[in-house]
This record gives C-alpha cells, structure tokens and sequence, in this order.
C-alpha cells in the first residue's frame, strides 16, 4: 500500500526524470502557455502539487526541461575529434540529428520550439543566450574542420560559422515545420561539400 | 451633417483603414502571444473598437491571421523578387539578404511575422490553405534564382535540384535562425557570395 504524498527516498531522482520527460512532451505538443501542470501530473500519475514540490513553478521547470534536454542533444551531434572533413562531419551530424528526431522526437521538438517561446516570454531569454553557446561551440568546430581541410578556406572563421548555422538550421527547421525532410535537401547539402572538397582539393 | 455618422458598419475610405488597423494591431498582438494565445477581444480592444465591430470585419481568428499574413507578404514578397531581375545570381543573393535586412530594421514585425508562419501551420494545421501562396513564393523564388546562376555561367556545379534545395536550405536557416535567435546580420550573405564565387 502507497502513502500518500510525496514519494520519498530512491524514488524521488526517478520521479523528477518522469516529470520531466512528460513535461518535454505536454510543452512540445502544446507551448508553453498551453503546457497544463495537470496534464503532466496525470501522465506520471501524481498530484499536481507534487509536481510543484520538485520544480517550485512552471517556469522552473520549463527550463529544468530545457538544460536536460540541450545537454542531451548537443552532447550527441558534436563532432568527433578524428573528422577531417566538413563533408564527414556534416553527414554524420544529419544523421545523428535525424536518428534523435526520429527515436525521441519530442526532445527535437521541444528545442525547435524554444526559440520562439523565448520570444514570447522575455523571463526566458537567458535560455537563448545558453542555446547560442550551445550552436556556437559545435558550429565554429565544424567551421574550423572545413576551413582546414580547404572546403572553406575561402571564408573567414566567423562566414563559416555562420554559413553552416544557417545550413543546419535551416535543414533542421524545415524537417522540424513539415515533419518530415524537404526531399533531397540533406543529398543537396552534402553535394555541395562534396563539390567543395573536390575543388579545393584541386586547388592544393 | 458631415459629422453624423449612421450607426452600424463604417464603409468606403474609412472601412479600408479600419480594416488595416486592425491588421495592423493584430499583426502585434500575434508577434507579442501567438496564435494559440492570441484573443480577438483583445485585438479589438487594442485597435480601439469593440470585439462586434472586428467580427464584421474577419470572422474568425483564422480568418484575421489569413488577413494580416496576406497584407505582410503583399508588402514582403515584392520587394524580395525584384532582386530576381538582377544582372547575376550573386548579385540577387546580395539584393534580397540585403532587402530583407533592411525590412527587419525598419519594420520587424513584418519579417518576424513571416518567419514565424512555419511553426504556428505545424501547431494549426487548419491555417495551411490559407497561406498558400508562401510555398509557391518560396519555389518560385529559388528555381528563379537557381535558374539565373545557370543562364549566368555562375553555377555550373551541382544538379537543378540540388542547387536549389541548397540554396533553400541555407536562406531560408538564415530567415528563421536569425529571428528566432533575434541576430539578424548579414555574415551569411557575404559566405553565400564567396561560395558562388568557388562554384
């Protein structure tokens, strides 16, 4: 037999990881005005005050859900130390980032939608700040990839970076609006570093 | 005489501007809450008439955000596409980021509005006839420009699709990462240009 209340002990990291994952899911479908603190307490099965107890306020744990979320996904799309190439690095970035839309969509969803309900709630505007740190650091890597191996030697760091921020996120919010790919728009982009590696590789 | 107005709905010149406040009003209210959170009363409140009044004039919330997407692309669209009549493909690119730029500084509702389009059809997809013509501006505008790097000589790598979805892909990141990132700037533009440049 349950007591009632909060549930104690072991129990209780287990829990926060159940509000959560449902919390991702209720403000990725709904936004956060519309994300309901009861929605989440019923699909873990607790009081809706109990959620309240772990996360003090909404706010709270929308950006409990944004941390644990970013962690996440930008641990796994950045690229690896050995990549060459951008035409690699690329590839294997559209591919991890298609494998975590497809296998936990509502992490992709949750974070293609942050950006503009940062927008509309200035008390989340920090959250762009750490979301730009989050991009930076994984776009001015594969920018430095592709200036080294000659793909984008003709830019200078900064045109990189923001070259293949534009290109992945475009890519990403075009899948993320439409659910599903432009057709052939990640073969395109890979063509074009493909074609960019030849060309420079000509060159030297 | 003049002064005595019949009640009822205004008509002629007035109605038009009535009309264009409050799309003008909404296109705001829209950018400040979004559509879900968006109310009617509030918009006719805000434009300075009554909830009744608006509803002669747009029937519903749908059909207010069909009303001001028209009259913000109306506005948009043509200022974009002229860039297509442009001596080179580089020289569209430069023409339109630049216009583009320029109507965020000086009237970013309109641009914002436009870019946040995407994400509120995948939460309402109800709005999706109503806005048609954003996905046939959208091909038009890159098949145009793919197009002209063809006749050009400035792009000869790469096949018909892939350059456009390419060159998609990236401008259209641009639009959107820029303004939901709040970071508008041109350094996307000066890359595509040299990219072209190595094509």
């Amino acid at each position: 037999m349950s007591a009632r209340g909060r549930p104690k002990g072991g129990d209780s990291t287990q829990t926060k990881k159940k509000i959560i994952d449902a919390a991702r899911l209720e403000f990725a479908t709904n936004g956060y005005d519309g994300g309901s603190i009861m929605a989440i307490a019923n699909s873990v099965g607790i009081a809706p005050s109990a959620v309240y107890h772990y996360f003090q306020s909404k706010e709270k744990l929308y950006t409990d859900v944004f941390e644990q979320t970013s962690t996440a996904i930008w641990d796994s799309v950045t690229p690896p130390q050995e990549a060459q190439t951008l035409l690699e690095s690329m590839e294997q970035l559209l591919d991890d980032s298609r494998l975590l839309a497809d296998t936990l969509p509502s992490y992709s969803d949750f974070l293609a939608s942050l950006p503009i309900e940062a927008r509309l709630h200035p008390e989340f505007s920090d959250l762009l700040q750490k979301r730009a740190d989050y991009q930076d650091k994984t776009f001015r890597k594969l920018a430095n990839i592709g200036i080294q191996s000659g793909e984008l030697d003709f830019l200078t760091e900064d045109e990189a970076t923001e070259l293949v921020r534009s290109i992945v996120m475009g890519w990403f919010f075009e899948r993320h609006f439409r659910q599903e790919e432009i057709p052939n728009s990640a073969d395109a982009i890979l063509a074009m570093f493909e074609h960019l590696l030849n060309s420079g590789k000509r060159k030297k | 005489m003049a002064d005595k107005r019949s009640s009822g709905r205004p008509f002629g010149k007035d109605s038009s501007l009535v009309r264009e406040n409050y799309i003008n009003t909404a296109r705001s209210h829209f950018m400040k809450h979004g559509y879900s959170a968006a109310s009617l009363a509030t918009i006719a409140k805000e434009a300075g008439y009554t909830p009744t009044a608006l509803r002669h004039y747009f029937s519903d919330k749908a059909d207010l955000y069909s009303a001001v997407f028209a009259a913000t692309a109306n506005e948009v669209y043509p200022q974009i596409v002229q860039h297509l009549y442009s001596p080179t493909m580089a020289e569209a690119i430069e023409g339109s980021m630049t216009r583009m730029f320029h109507i965020d500084r000086d009237f970013p509702n309109y641009t914002e509005f436009l870019s946040r389009v995407p994400a509120e059809l995948r939460r309402h997809p109800h709005l999706k006839d109503r806005v048609e013509v954003r996905e046939n501006f959208t091909e038009f505008f890159y098949s145009s420009l793919i197009a002209m790097g063809r006749k050009t000589g400035e792009l000869e790598s790469l096949t018909d699709e892939f350059a456009i979805k390419f060159f998609r892909i990236a401008m259209q990141g641009w639009i959107y990462e820029g303004h939901y990132s709040n970071n508008v700037n041109l350094t996307t533009q000066t890359a595509l240009v040299k990219l072209l440049q190595r094509l």
